[in-house]
């Protein structure tokens, strides 16, 4: 995450007020990706599976 | 999916949480976050690329998700001082254990399968993988820490059949809490300084001039 803050603001790509907003969705993708890899609940097949 | 609500619905209170309060967001910064995609890429191709998941043997799928969920371990043991990180490393624990236990893959009842889907078993057997997903299909009686497995029902009148495990809530109660942590007021720059010690070499300093 100080990565990506670093990347973005030092290098002019992003200002700072944008950098928060990026990293809540980092923060929100790590997390689904995490729930998903880590949980193991089985869904009804018709549901998805 | 369910666990993906739990994550959606913390970001929606950790915002509201946030405006009422009229604070901006604090975001919450966790450390190595490439290791979740690390731990992703195994499961994704023993369980969703159908091109892979449809070669790759059971022991292949219990080997990848054995080894995915050991990496994501990695992830919640060095996040474990955010709010709910315990939760998350606990929920983890609790299914890697049940996962081990039972050679590989997460065991579920044929009762429970039977709730989830009351067709004909030819679509499924005992012992074996159920719709090619993370679960096996094993008898109660048969399965170490039964209790850890894909035990718990989502009850009929819910509007989706879920079989779910107790790390499963302590993954979905973590997630939340986590997000929920997003609206919390910023940490006082005294108590910034106290904690890296700065407050007690400021005063040094000062009774020093």
């Amino acid at each position: 995450m100080n990565f990506l803050r670093k990347l973005l603001v030092d290098t002019g790509r992003i200002d700072r007020q944008h950098v928060q907003l990026v990293q809540l969705l980092v923060l929100v993708l790590t997390l689904v990706l995490f729930v998903l890899t880590g949980g193991a609940p089985m869904i009804e097949p018709a549901a998805g599976g | 999916m369910i666990l993906t609500v739990a994550v959606l619905a913390g970001l929606l209170a950790g915002l509201a949480r946030a405006w009422f309060g009229g604070r901006h967001p604090q975001v919450p910064q966790l450390r190595f976050v490439g290791l979740v995609v690390i731990a992703f890429i195994p499961q994704w191709l023993a369980f969703h690329l159908p091109a892979t998941s449809a070669v790759i043997p059971d022991w292949g799928a219990a080997l990848c998700l054995t080894f995915s969920q050991a990496i994501l371990l990695l992830f919640a043991w060095v996040n474990r001082s955010h709010a709910g990180g315990v939760f998350l490393l606990l929920g983890l624990a609790l299914n890697f254990l049940v996962i081990v236990a039972n050679g590989g893959l997460m065991p579920i009842s044929p009762e429970a399968v039977y709730h989830l889907a009351p067709r004909p078993p030819e679509t499924w057997e005992i012992g074996s993988r159920l719709w090619g997903g993370k679960d096996i299909v094993l008898p109660l009686h048969a399965t170490r820490l039964r209790w850890l497995s894909d035990y718990f029902l989502t009850p009929r009148w819910f509007p989706l059949q879920i079989a779910f495990s107790l790390g499963d809530l302590f993954i979905s109660g973590g997630a939340f809490w986590l997000l929920w942590s997003v609206g919390r007021a910023a940490p006082a720059a005294s108590s910034v300084a106290a904690g890296t010690g700065l407050e007690s070499k400021m005063e040094a300093g000062r009774v020093g001039l």
